[in-house]
């Protein structure tokens, strides 16, 4: 019917409808389309299937606090509020007369309030008038004075009148309040029971998918104020480090990662699930609450994202990776320099912030790599935070020719895990990048010309000579009972005495070198000059003084000689190509003279200086200086990268060489910690720019320990305000932390809940022996727990000086440690700081040596072997008890100058409280007045002190400190 | 068109009115809490005494070993202990009867119980501290029932109680008729009990969940009455001798048979 339009027309006008027409209905499909795109995002699918959750999860709460209800309270409640409804309905006419009264009280009481500040206004008017006629004399005066007067009666006047009819409204408040009392009480105790149900049915109702829900949310309309909506944390002062330019970090993860913060959603499937540490992290009562740290902060990936692929997620594995590309489509961001970190390197991020803090324990991973870096001496060659002041790591080696001899070192020098595979210290030689037919030759001749420097730079010291042939037996006896073994271990890895409780390189048994074999390194002079005093051989040794006496040391040398590895007995020195050494030297040479002066050079020398020199070029160019001090290098520099803020290095200034790896940091340093060389392969390079990083031969546990540990070292600034505080506590704490891992104490004893390993070599002697676990562990060295609140400072520091006897009956020793002045404050300090105990002086043993006379007798009583029969257990002035010595306990009379008194009242009030599983009992269950079951039995069960335990306590306490005073 | 804008504005006003508003429904005041749920927390409750066809289950510990080498407990140490005894004392570990039988076996029934719970007792189990040796010297409790600790010597005791699944103590009993209450919330197949002022004493608890537990008498017997018909598994403890079970299957008011056999 569509007829043609008259006129002419250049164009079809029906064609052209029809286009028109085409073109606007896929404008219309394309902003439809469009606005669909832009609402259908992926963290609002999140949003919704959470709301079903957190439906769930909060219904379920509601059930569990409506169960808890106190039924028969609420019912009380109920009928308080009604029976208090029904009184006040019965007497409404009195209370109607009452609140009447009390209006009209009130309108009196505000009239006579104005009237007396009236009355107050005008006498003060009145006293300057007087006041005014007095001071200008004449006849004024009287009259004035009569008018002040009258005004200060008019005061007394008001303000009785307005006290008694402040009086009478109080009166009738108070009986309002009275009819009103059992109805507010239980309309209060009503509302607080039901306050958590009301937040948890508010929570509800706000989670209910309706009709409000649905035009809130609805597309276009959401711009208003939609319920799913993106969420974010501002974090200012952590900016995002976008290369030169810092952005404010605005973390969005909590958009899609709902329950983040809410505990019920423990262990929920992710994105839902709740922090797994909420006790350290992103809740508002832990240190790192979300709104000052965020998340990106420490878990990396892309702030601002809000959906899975650009939040840039790391898979922890392959098969995460997988299933992260079908569920996600997941692909890796290129260019973005801070991938999210993968789960097990999440440790790695509190470096930055924890730099300072010795201890890391809830850090276990990257704690674990800092020890291996220490361990393992990394900061030799290369420098890195937290180590600028780390001893070597290696033994010195300045006076190692009367040690051991040039041929032992030699094969050492060459495979050092081949005499003891759990040592720290790398391979140089056979590695990826020297073991073709040329290196093989090469590395004889370099190995024998370091070694050849080393011993001809050694200087000798004097030894001493055991007087006799020492005992075997009794030297295995003393190893096993002084105490070497919280540091050392003497069986071959493997074996089966071989300990697998503890890591190899940090554990506290692994401190010292493992002895197995020793008796095929050293010689008998040395070892035995060694264990006598350490410091003589070596002074910067933390091998301290056991005070072994000479037959001691002769059983103890005689046993550690009798080590063997025949294998690495009688060796002899190489067969060296002279040639090749030439050859070499002359590279080295040529490194600073030209051809001509070096090849002359090399012709002026013998033998013996090329072996020489040759040894020096190559011990510089290994950085055996980095781990073992060795006359001529002193002062000299680490041959490695600085590694501080190697967390940060830009992937792209990474040489993976020919490798196939990706593309990532941790992957490089995971390799290089793996096979060192491997770097080189497919390489052509000259011998002396061969990658040198020796080879540790590390699991893939330490290598992944060590990763996190450098890939911690960023070089990011963290304002003060996010790190911890320092006070001076603090510092006490963290400077005491570094003796006790210097001196490695925790070899022996715990000191804040880890440590004591030698524990388990005690306890399972005592087993042997047909003790039980525990009765075998009071021969351990003492759990220094609460130490610094337990001994007086000046005690303490005399001790550590040189200690004395406090527990006969053991056979480990404390042993000396040539701590200087400054150490042994730091220590004192440390455990006073430990246990926030006062320090240095404390009133009760630096003021008042004296205790009331009446009660250290009193104490005295309570302790004689008719009452608490102390002395059963405890030596008393160097007299032992008749019991088995498992059962004794330390000298009482030590107590004055060793003990705080207050202490000694907490111990005894309740020993296993402050030392779970102590043998000292508990005399005092029950430290209610009058409730102490001790009477005094030798005068007719009188009463002591009021049978009151607490004075009891005291008592003894004072009696025990007056004890070594007498 | 002004018309137009004009009703377009009124039909959206109230929609943008909820959506500004924050669309928040009014909350229904909180009534009462509504009604709870008794606490379920240990499952069937039993009273043993009301079991209408309880059976039981009785028997025998046999040793089969050479007899034990008597230990004599060397009391010197102490005068006191030493004056309470006018014989040699042997250590009570392994304790052959006369007819060739094991006293001081602790018996129990170790499964078949589960999701039933039962009253706790309300008499107290007592351990005395007697002529330096504890009496008994092996005791059952069930878990959270009272143990009833006290001292009948006029010596100094300690009661060191090592459990590895419960709250330990260790307290001092200066003087006799001193007493100590204590309750173990787990069960736990022994509770070492000692005393570190004389290391020959010793002591065993065990702790379980029911009321099924007894210890063998001077004839190596032993019986566990009121148990509801079902399977069991029946588990005999002794120090030194380790553990031994046994399946059995009570029938409605019959009493199933038990023999256990201990070597050496």
């Amino acid at each position: 019917m569509a007829k043609k339009r008259k006129g002419v027309y250049y164009y079809d006008i029906d064609k052209l409808n029809f286009i028109f027409a085409m073109l606007a209905i896929a404008t219309l499909i394309g902003v439809a389309w469009m606005i669909w795109d832009d609402y259908a995002r992926e963290w609002k699918s999140y949003q919704r299937q959470f709301r079903v959750i957190e439906t769930e999860v909060t219904q379920q709460q509601l059930a569990d606090v409506e169960a808890q209800v106190d039924q028969q309270e609420l019912t009380r409640l109920q009928q308080q509020r009604d029976s208090a409804e029904e009184s006040l309905a019965a007497q409404q006419e009195a209370f109607s007369a009452l609140q009447d009264e009390l209006v009209s009280a009130q309108k009196v009481l505000d009239q006579a309030d104005q009237e007396s500040r009236f009355a107050g206004s005008t006498f003060d008017a009145r006293r300057w008038e007087y006041e005014e006629a007095a001071h200008a004399g004449g006849g004024e005066a009287p009259r004035q004075l009569a008018r002040m007067e009258e005004a200060a009666a008019a005061v007394a006047e008001t303000r009785a009148h307005l006290e008694e009819v402040t009086t009478e409204r109080d009166r009738i408040q108070g009986e309002i309040d009275e009819l009103l009392a059992n109805l507010d009480d239980a309309l209060a105790g009503l509302a607080s029971m039901a306050r958590e149900i009301e937040r948890l049915q508010d929570r509800l109702d706000d989670l209910r998918f309706g009709f409000v829900y649905a035009v809130r949310n609805a597309p276009m309309l959401d711009a208003l104020n939609p319920s799913l909506r993106i969420k974010q944390a501002v974090i200012d002062d952590l900016p995002v480090d976008l290369n030169f330019a810092g952005a404010p970090r605005v973390d969005r993860c909590e958009t899609c990662h709902l329950g983040i913060a809410n505990p019920a959603l423990e262990g929920q499937q992710q994105p839902f699930a709740a922090h797994p540490r909420l006790d350290l992290f992103v809740a508002d009562t832990s240190p790192h609450p979300m709104g000052e740290f965020g998340c990106s902060s420490c878990h990396l990936g892309k702030d601002r994202a809000t959906s899975f692929v650009s939040a840039v997620h790391t898979p922890d594995s392959e098969s995460e990776e997988h299933r992260w590309v079908d569920e996600h489509g997941w692909a890796p961001t290129h260019l973005w320099e801070w991938p999210m970190r993968p789960s097990y390197e999440t440790e790695a991020s509190c470096l930055k912030c924890h730099m300072d803090d010795t201890w890391l324990p809830d850090a276990p991973v990257l704690e674990y790599g800092l020890e291996l870096v220490e361990t393992l001496g990394c900061y030799g060659c290369h420098a890195l935070k937290r180590f600028e002041e780390a001893r070597n790591t290696g033994p010195s080696l300045e006076h190692v020719g009367v040690k051991t001899t040039q041929e032992w070192a030699y094969g050492w020098v060459s495979d050092p895990k081949g005499f003891r595979p759990d040592t720290p210290m790398p391979s140089f030689f056979g590695n990826e990048n020297n073991s073709d037919e040329y290196w093989q030759s090469r590395n004889v001749v370099e190995a024998d010309s370091m070694v050849a420097y080393v011993f001809e730079s050694s200087t000798d010291i004097e030894l001493e000579t055991p007087s006799r042939g020492g005992d075997v037996a009794s030297g295995l006896q003393l190893f096993e009972s002084v105490g070497c073994q919280g540091c050392h271990i003497a069986d071959e890895p493997g074996s089966e005495g071989f300990p697998t409780d503890e890591p190899r390189f940090t554990g506290y048994r692994f401190r010292g070198p493992n002895l197995f074999g020793i008796g095929s390194k050293v010689n008998e002079d040395w070892l035995y000059t060694w264990v006598k005093g350490p410091e003589h051989y070596w002074a910067e040794t933390v091998m301290p003084n056991l005070r072994l006496t000479d037959t001691e040391a002769t059983d103890l040398t005689a046993y550690l000689m009798s080590l063997r590895q025949p294998g690495w007995e009688n060796q002899s020195l190489p067969e060296v190509d002279e040639a090749l050494r030439d050859d070499v030297l002359l590279e080295y040479l040529r490194n600073q003279l030209s051809s001509v002066d070096a090849e002359a050079r090399l012709a002026a020398m013998d033998n013996h200086e090329k072996r020489l020199l040759l040894g020096q070029q190559l011990i510089a160019r290994y950085g055996c200086n980095g781990c073992h001090t060795i006359p001529g290098f002193e002062g000299s520099g680490r041959i490695g990268t600085e590694l501080s803020a190697w967390g940060s290095k830009a992937v792209a200034q990474l040489d993976f060489g020919l490798l196939d790896l990706p593309h990532e940091r941790r992957a490089f340093l995971e390799q290089k910690l793996e096979a060192p060389r491997s770097f080189d392969d497919g390489k052509v390079k000259a011998p002396q720019e061969l990658t040198r990083m020796p080879d540790f031969v590390l699991t893939d546990e330490e290598v992944g320990a060590i990763s996190t540990a450098i890939l911690g070292y960023t070089d990011e600034e963290i304002p003060d305000s996010k790190k911890p505080e320092k006070t001076p506590r603090r510092e006490a704490i963290e400077a005491g932390r570094q003796l006790i891992d210097k001196y490695s104490c925790r070899s022996c004893h715990i000191l804040e809940e880890r440590g004591g390993a030698i524990r388990t070599v005690i306890a399972e002697q005592g087993m042997a022996e047909g003790r039980t676990r525990p009765a075998a562990l009071a021969f351990a060295p003492p759990n220094l727990r609460t130490q610094g609140a337990r001994t007086q400072p000046d005690w303490l520091y005399t001790f550590l000086h040189g200690p004395e006897l406090i527990r006969p009956w053991l056979s480990v020793r404390m042993p000396t440690y040539g701590f200087t002045d400054e150490e042994l404050n730091t220590l004192t300090m440390y455990f006073a700081a430990v246990d926030d105990a006062p320090y240095p002086f404390d009133e009760k043993f630096t003021l008042a040596h004296s205790y009331p006379r009446d009660m250290v007798r009193a104490g005295d009583r309570l302790a004689s072997d008719d009452i608490l029969k102390c002395f059963r257990c405890h030596v008393r002035e160097g007299v032992t008890p008749a019991t088995d010595p498992s059962q004794w306990g330390p000298d009482l009379a030590l107590a004055a100058d060793r003990l705080r008194f207050e202490w000694l009242q907490d111990w005894i009030a309740d020993p296993q409280a402050i030392m779970p599983g102590t043998s000292m009992p508990q005399y005092f269950t029950d430290l209610s007045p009058g409730s102490s079951p001790y009477v005094d039995r030798v005068r007719g069960n009188a009463p002591i002190l009021d049978q009151d335990p607490v004075t009891q306590i005291e008592a003894l306490a004072s009696y025990i400190m007056s004890l070594g005073q007498r | 068109m002004t018309r137009k804008l004009l009703a377009v504005t009124v039909a959206l006003l109230p929609m943008i009115t909820v959506i500004a508003c924050g669309g928040g429904g009014e909350t229904p005041p909180a009534d009462a809490p509504a009604a709870s749920t008794p606490a379920a927390s240990g499952g069937e409750m039993i009273d043993p005494a009301t079991i209408a066809d309880a059976g039981g289950v009785a028997g025998s510990v046999q040793f089969a070993g050479s007899d034990p080498e008597l230990q004599v407990i060397q009391m010197a140490a102490d005068p006191y202990c030493l004056s309470s005894h006018s014989g040699e004392v042997v250590a009570q570990r392994v304790m052959v009867n006369a007819n060739g039988t094991l006293a001081q076996i602790f018996v129990y029934v170790k499964e078949g119980l589960e999701g039933k719970s039962f009253a706790v007792p309300a008499e107290a189990a007592r351990l005395d501290q007697q002529g330096c040796m504890y009496m008994p010297h092996v005791i059952g409790l069930q878990t959270g029932q009272t143990l009833i600790v006290s001292n009948s010597d006029d010596t100094l005791h300690n009661v060191n109680a090592q459990p590895s699944n419960n709250t330990g103590f260790n307290i001092g009993q200066p003087v006799a008729g001193m007493e100590y209450e204590h309750a173990f919330e787990n069960p736990e197949i022994m509770i070492p009990v000692k005393c570190d002022v004389h290391p020959w004493m010793s002591a065993y608890i065990g702790v379980v969940a029911n009321p099924y537990f007894t210890i063998t008498d001077a004839e190596g017997n032993f019986s566990i009455d009121r148990l509801p018909p079902g399977d069991y598994v029946l588990e005999a403890w002794s120090e030194g001798l380790g553990t031994q079970t046994i399946n059995v299957t009570v029938a409605p008011n019959e009493t199933a048979e038990a023999n256990f056999s201990f070597g050496t």
